[in-house]
């Protein structure tokens, strides 16, 4: 059986380099946002002393928890053995990469003093789950580079299974990691919770894998590279899955959270009367972040059309968005309530929902970042080999079994 | 010497007088300006000519606090 | 008993004192416990500051907020979303029978704070005589002990700031809160919002170290009811409320 033909992209046509242009265009965007933000302070941003983390966040946690999730192809290839996967590994890595690094972008320029980042890789508390999360980007940085440098080297290929299930379980703890940020927040009603490590992890999967599948569809139709309708199949029949799972665990979350007198008023916040975080809650997250992507992966009648596979992808990503706004912004909202059964004023907005709006700078770090994962993956699939020459049914190696 | 005093007084609260920059402020402000920044203050004019940015003062008063005597 | 034996006693008790005195703590000795330390002293963990509040007192004045404001050089930029506040009155109102009543709330120094806990840099810590502090020189702006903090009690400086006290510096970039007027403490004063209400105010808060037993506030701890604000947290505030 002929091993897996990958070649660089040409990436000379005028497509690729507008392409480049625009996502250009939008990283100057975000760097121009940052140095503003940089030079008169937060204060031009909608962001304010009770809704600290704002969209620069929701970016960047999507797109942390999405680049973990994307490197999910590859270990199924690698950890799990799946053949079908192996020619998508390496793109699989690069994506992780890639993403991690936009989210990072987005992070660190928005800190306060992001000058001090050298301050923050050498000054660790190591009680502070932000600071393991820190280490262990950046040892995501490292291993998944070591784990494409085992793909790509021929001699190195023997070791791909083991270097990707260090992969594999680093990712497991680092994503347990940023949903934790949010879990061990014991005064806040709203994360406090044991369930957010998991339930990262499940949209970890989601995220990264609705992402990935867009970014192979473009990459090969841009390219000019076949791309079967087995391996399509494979990925769309995972991503309901992963999507399914993720909508249990909003269901389990807010069930439980339901039989608990004392979560009753966040949970009548989220569910009910909390505006703009309700309505993004029931339209963006459930219905056209989870409900729509299953009826689109999983309708027989549909389950030919390629259209359905990537209005599917678009929506999961419209969704998690969605999902992260309203658990970062919304969660900050919601009052922190320090007297029980008392009506709370002051002039610090204690006891009411906080207001936010989002502001253009913080949008632009935002998009920026995304714009920035993007623009590293396609200059990389011109640079190196990445990209398989086909992946039509008649190259695709489905499993033994 | 700033540096590793810095983290004595802040951390520890050892506050002694030779190392407060609060301290070094009260002497070295200019006669004029009443700040150890600005056009030959005591800290600018050295750190700006070797463009060695110093941001101290961001945060911490580059200004004397008491009157010097003789000045109304 | 013979004149040297005396002496010889004598000086045996001194020395057993001595050393019992030496063994206490290194470089402190009893009597010291009860004045300012010097300032070439570093701050011990035989000291704890904490206040205690008398709601009952806490009428509708601002004093300990405008005291506290000017002292530390918290100016107000007409922007009430983003400009600090190191202090606060709260108004409560019970929900059921309408009772109303109002309490300042600042930085609870707590003994376990979760704002240490999740600081990513370590710039958020606790003093050893309990004071919870930032560290400017560390902090990266990442907000996220604000997030942490149970009372809301830490601000993010979204503004370039002028016109610093000279004893507090404060920059853009940064995440501060109550001091508990650290630099006032170090030399034997007392806070400046306690210090405002005992003068003008309606003198309902005390300030002093809980682990002397001859002051005034453990006194009071001790005879007296006195509650935390969000006691199922287990922090251990060093601030304590009566009257709620």
């Amino acid at each position: 059986m002929a091993s897996t033909q990958y070649r660089e992209i040409d990436g000379r046509s005028g497509g690729f380099y507008a392409l480049l242009g625009a996502l250009g265009v939008l990283i100057a965007a975000g760097l121009a946002a940052t140095w503003s933000m940089e030079h008169h302070g937060h204060v031009i941003t909608g962001m304010n002393n009770r809704i600290v983390w704002g969209m620069p966040h929701v970016f960047a946690i999507f797109l942390i928890v999405a680049a973990s999730g994307a490197l999910n192809v590859a270990s199924i290839a690698s950890v799990f053995g799946r053949e079908l996967y192996k020619p998508l590994a390496r793109l699989s890595g690069l994506l992780a990469l890639a993403l991690l690094a936009g989210g990072l972008a987005v992070l660190v320029l928005d800190l306060g003093r992001p000058e001090r980042l050298i301050v923050a890789m050498t000054h660790y508390n190591f009680k502070s789950i932000f600071a393991w999360n820190i280490f262990l980007y950046t040892g995501f940085f490292a291993i998944v580079a070591l784990y494409l440098w085992t793909m790509f080297e021929r001699r190195m290929n023997g070791h791909t299974g083991r270097v990707g299930l260090l992969a594999f379980f680093w990712r497991l703890i680092l994503t347990t990691g940023t949903g934790s940020i949010l879990g061990f927040l014991v005064a806040r009603d709203a994360y406090n919770s044991a369930l957010l490590a998991p339930m990262f992890i499940i949209m970890s999967f989601s995220f990264g894998l609705a992402i990935f599948v867009l970014v192979l569809m473009a990459a090969c139709r841009w390219a000019g590279r076949p791309l079967g309708d087995a391996v399509l199949a494979r990925l769309r029949n995972l991503l309901g899955v992963f999507v399914g799972a993720v909508l249990y665990f909003v269901a389990i979350h807010h069930l439980t959270n339901l039989y608990i007198a004392r979560q009753h008023d966040v949970e009548r916040f989220f569910l009910l009367d909390g505006g703009i975080y309700t309505a993004l809650f029931w339209l963006g997250q459930v219905l056209i972040g989870s409900l729509l992507p299953l009826v689109l992966l999983f309708s027989r009648a549909l389950s030919r059309s390629r259209r359905a596979v990537a209005a599917a992808a678009v929506c999961v990503i419209l969704g998690a968005l969605a999902q992260l706004y309203v658990l970062i912004i919304g969660g900050q909202a919601y009052p922190q309530l320090m007297f029980p059964d008392k009506h709370v004023r002051s002039s610090f907005f204690d006891g009411v929902v906080a207001a936010y709006t989002p502001s253009l700078p913080e949008v632009a770090l935002g998009v920026g970042g995304v714009a920035l994962a993007l623009a590293l993956v396609a200059v990389a699939l011109k640079v190196l080999p990445f990209l398989p020459q086909s992946l039509a049914d008649s190259d695709a190696k489905p499993d033994a079994a | 010497m700033l540096f590793h005093q810095r983290d004595r007084t802040l951390r520890q609260g050892v506050r002694e007088p030779r190392f407060s920059l609060k301290g070094c402020v009260e002497c070295h402000a200019g006669r004029e300006s009443g700040s150890v920044l600005g056009k030959d203050g005591f800290c600018s004019s050295c750190h700006s000519y070797a463009s060695v940015k110093i941001d101290c003062f961001e945060c911490h008063s580059a200004l004397r606090q008491k009157k010097l005597a003789g000045r109304p | 008993m013979n004149p040297e034996r005396r002496q010889m006693l004598g000086w045996g008790a001194a020395a057993a004192g001595a050393v019992a005195a030496a063994g206490l703590a290194p470089g402190l000795s009893l009597i010291e416990l009860a004045r300012a330390r010097s300032p070439q002293e570093a701050a011990s963990a035989l000291q704890r500051w904490g206040l205690l509040i008398d709601i009952s007192k806490c009428g509708q004045c601002n004093d300990c907020v405008t005291a506290c404001h000017e002292e530390n050089g918290v100016t107000s930029q007409g922007r009430p979303e983003t400009d600090a506040q190191w202090i606060r009155k709260v108004t409560l109102r019970d929900r059921h029978t309408s009772y109303a009543q109002t309490l300042p709330m600042m930085c609870q120094h707590c003994e376990h704070p979760p704002c240490v806990d999740v600081c990513p840099t370590g710039a958020s810590f606790k003093r050893e005589d309990g004071i919870v502090l930032v560290d400017k020189h560390t902090c990266i702006g990442c907000r996220y002990c604000v997030l942490a903090c149970p009372y809301g009690a830490r601000s993010f400086i979204h503004e370039t700031v002028s016109g610093q006290k000279a004893d507090v510096p404060r920059g853009k970039g940064t995440v501060e809160s109550c001091t508990l007027c650290a630099h006032r403490v170090d030399r034997g004063e007392i806070p400046a919002c306690v210090e405002a209400c005992n003068r003008d105010g309606g003198k309902a808060m005390a300030f002093g170290d809980l682990n002397d037993a001859s002051s005034e506030i453990h006194r009071r701890l001790r005879a007296e009811p006195s509650t935390q604000v969000r006691a199922d947290l287990a922090l251990n505030t060093g601030v304590r409320y009566q009257g709620l």
